[in-house]
């Protein structure tokens, strides 16, 4: 792809805590990497192994200490996160952190009225967020009343409905059962579509395997992978040094015969398919 | 580098000679030293307080950074204390005068004394949270009659403010990631303050009301009576720290209120 379509360059960003209680805490390493447009990315690692804080720098709540990170031609360092939302949409892990408006569509149409649209566009960007989560028949009801699963749709509609070329989400799915996960993550591969990028933040390995086209590993703030989830499922040595565990379908397809079902296979879809198709040839012999 | 404050109180952990003294007995150094502070107005005396307290903070191996965290947030309330004084204050011969207000010397160092008495009080304060942890803290008051329940609520009160402070902090992070620029005046930005101020009450109120259910869920209030696992207990140096403590102050205010002793701004007696 060409340098063009990057969305958001980190240029050797490096990160540290300094805590009242203890040691400064280094959480990014000298940590590259380009997001351009129409990637799924997953970025996974286990707690404390930098993700947020990453993330975090993606739209410059976080500015790092040496390095830089450019959305666009933009450094986050001269300008504001509120002024790069348009651009990078953030979801929290808790919906409860976003929510305090007192119905579904006023909550998701409030970052369009920072986005100076008029009133006819800002209506129907809401509604459009808020049949593509399935939270129409709701729109008029308090968010307090559901439970966190809605709550965190209401959130993922609000950050959608402000159409940002990229979408960072931390752990997007707790509290969704498989049917809300499905239709998120039909969401999302249609947002993807159109030419938009999203960041995945998951603990959930299938889920980043089903997903996403590219994982980023961190490991004590580094970079340590990055690249399709085939390949980095496949680096045993690397997921156990993180702590990382691999996705049952990655570990079938590395243990059955390469005849059977190609061993970087991890996504569920793709597994099944060949294993049918494969099945079926043998069948017809 | 990014400063992550993890813990907002002043306690600094340690096993000194006052560290180690009983809370309610720094509690009653407290009570005993801040009635000083406030019957006495001789700036010599007030700075003596002040530099008493600072000795024994160093001797206890009290982090000199935290020291300067706490003049740090003192300072521009006593500064404000000093340059505010001469307004309302016109006693004495005018050094300066600005139009209608007229700033004297007796003025100046009244509010110097105010300052200084101020500064004294919160650093004699700071004898006691600064060297008692949360828990010890709590359970002095509950030795001196607090009921169980109460201490409970002022440990868990305490014990969040952090997290409080932590969740204030994420839930500005959410709203300026929906878009939320903080500018204008102090109006407007109050006004632009609200989502934050909704969202942190509802995650509180959210957590205090999880909260209290895990607590119930571990027996909390199940019986009246119950066992501490590290309780507190007044050492033969507490009773001695205590009884010559009580005597140094009650002497010290018999000669304050009876001979006029730190009654004159400069001079001790």
């Amino acid at each position: 792809m060409s340098q063009a379509e990057s969305l958001v360059v980190v240029d050797g960003v490096s990160f540290s805590y300094d805590r009242q209680d203890g040691p400064i805490q280094t959480a990014l390493d000298d940590v590259s990497l380009t997001i351009r447009r129409g990637e799924l990315i997953g970025l996974v690692g286990q707690n404390g192994s930098g993700k947020s804080t990453l993330a975090r720098h993606l739209n410059g709540l976080l500015l790092p200490d040496a390095g830089r990170v450019l959305v666009g031609d933009v450094d986050t360092r001269e300008t504001e996160p509120g002024r790069l939302a348009g651009t990078v949409g953030y979801v929290f892990q808790n919906p409860d952190h976003a929510l305090f408006l007192p119905t579904v569509r006023e909550e998701i149409a409030y970052g369009l009225q920072f986005q100076a649209l008029d009133e006819s566009e800002a209506a129907a960007r809401a509604s459009t967020a808020l049949a593509a989560f399935g939270l129409t028949q709701v729109a008029d009801k308090h968010p307090a009343s559901f439970g966190r699963g809605t709550r965190r749709l209401i959130v993922l509609a609000a950050a959608y409905a402000m159409a940002p070329a990229l979408l960072v989400l931390d752990e997007p799915t707790g509290g969704l059962d498989y049917r809300l996960t499905s239709r998120l993550v039909e969401t999302l591969r249609a947002y993807i579509a159109a030419g938009n990028s999203v960041v995945l933040i998951s603990h959930d390995m299938q889920l980043v395997a089903n997903t996403c086209d590219r994982v980023l590993a961190l490991s004590d703030g580094r970079l340590i992978a990055d690249g399709p989830p085939g390949r980095l499922f496949r680096d045993r040595d690397m997921l156990a040094s993180t702590g990382l565990n691999v996705p049952d379908v990655a570990r079938i397809a590395q243990a059955l015969p390469e005849t059977l079902v190609d061993p970087d296979t991890v996504a569920i879809d793709d597994f099944v398919e060949q294993f049918q198709r494969t099945v079926m040839k043998r069948e017809l012999r | 580098m990014s400063v992550a404050r993890a813990s907002f109180d002043f306690y600094a952990p340690g096993s000194s000679w006052l560290h180690r003294r009983d809370p309610r007995v720094k509690l009653g150094i407290v009570i005993g030293g801040s009635a000083l502070a406030l019957l006495w107005i001789n700036i010599w005396l007030l700075l003596s307080v002040l530099l008493l307290v600072h000795l024994v903070l160093w001797l206890a191996g009290y982090p000199l950074a935290n020291l300067w965290t706490v003049w740090r947030t003192i300072g521009p309330l006593l500064i404000v204390v000093i340059l505010v004084w001469p307004l309302f204050d016109r006693s004495g011969t005018a050094l300066v005068t600005l139009g209608p207000i007229e700033i004297t010397g007796m003025a100046l160092l009244r509010g110097t004394v105010t300052a200084a008495r101020l500064a004294a009080v919160s650093f004699v304060f700071l004898l006691w949270i600064g060297t008692t942890s949360v828990r010890e803290l709590v359970r002095g008051f509950v030795r001196l009659g607090l009921p169980d329940a109460w201490g409970m609520s002022l440990t868990i009160g305490l014990r969040f403010i952090p997290t409080f402070a932590g969740i204030f902090q994420t839930v500005t992070d959410a709203q300026k990631s929906r878009g939320l620029v903080l500018e204008g005046n102090f109006i407007e930005r109050g006004r632009l303050m609200l989502p934050i101020l909704v969202s942190s009450l509802v995650t509180a109120l959210r957590a205090s009301e999880q909260l209290a259910m895990t607590l119930e869920s571990r027996a909390f209030g199940a019986t009246k009576r119950r066992t501490v696992l590290r309780d507190i207990q007044m050492t033969a140096a507490d009773w001695m720290t205590l009884i010559v403590g009580a005597a140094v102050v009650a002497t010290l205010v018999y000669l304050s209120l009876w001979h006029g002793f730190g009654q004159s701004l400069t001079a001790p007696f």
